[in-house]
């Protein structure tokens, strides 16, 4: 059993993606909690642009061909 | 929303997430059609309770994680777990602080990284996360549209993101 102000419960709640007030208040003094968080924002931004970089097929094709299947 | 409607809308966002998934793109666009298809079937049952974004996700992501028989279980313990606790002294402090790349990293070389460390995580935790992150979704949204509880979707991010950093934390040296 930990405190619930540890790094271990602050990176956990940071991780599930909901840091409490103690884990918020937590993150003021510990740095290494504070680079976790920045990486965990890191995860999602790079998350994004993969996303946003992937090469898709014509989407209008798609689009005639799927409404034209269902329509 | 009419049909037409809905496929001119979301088309692209529906793709892009099949694809990004790791679905091949030709097998995206079955996906992309199926996903419409069920709409349709059961447009009259669409109550409206969630978003129709949120709805057609949903779809297209239990479609995909079937079509693989990839609806596993999440597991009650996962490696994830014994992984991120041995990074802890006893008192939860760290023994292991983080390493590796911050905000300022080069994002192109990070996404190529990402890719590979993707293939690591079961395909719920995949799901969960790229459906968050990548599509956007809030947390209320991606409950709804992969059929988990607000507690499964918490363990799946916690284990999916762990897993994440600590292989971009390895690779990135």
């Amino acid at each position: 059993m930990t405190p619930f102000w540890s790094c271990r419960e602050t990176s956990r709640l940071i991780a599930e993606g909901e840091p409490s007030f103690w884990a918020r208040l937590h993150l003021l003094y510990c740095r290494h909690c504070r680079r976790f968080r920045r990486q965990i924002r890191l995860l999602g931004a790079v998350a994004r642009r993969r996303a946003g970089e992937l090469a898709l097929p014509d989407v209008g094709a798609v689009q005639v061909r799927v409404l034209s299947e269902l329509g | 929303m009419t049909l037409e409607k809905a496929v001119r809308a979301y088309t692209g966002d529906l793709l892009r997430a099949a694809i990004g998934f790791g679905v091949p793109p030709g097998q995206a666009e079955e996906l992309v059609a199926a996903t419409f298809a069920a709409y349709l079937a059961a447009q009259q049952r669409f109550e409206g309770r969630s978003t129709l974004k949120t709805y057609l996700f949903g779809i297209l992501y239990r479609k995909a994680l079937e079509a693989g028989r990839k609806a596993q279980k999440e597991l009650a313990v996962d490696p994830a777990d014994a992984a991120f606790e041995g990074r802890f002294t006893g008192w939860g402090h760290w023994s292991a602080p983080p390493q590796g790349p911050e905000k300022d990293a080069d994002q192109a070389e990070a996404a190529r990284l990402l890719e590979e460390c993707l293939k690591g995580l079961s395909d719920q935790q995949k799901a969960a996360f790229l459906i968050k992150e990548a599509d956007g979704l809030t947390s209320e949204e991606v409950c709804n549209a992969l059929a988990v509880s607000s507690t499964h979707l918490r363990v799946l991010l916690f284990r999916a993101r762990a897993k994440l950093r600590d292989c971009l934390e390895g690779k990135w040296k």
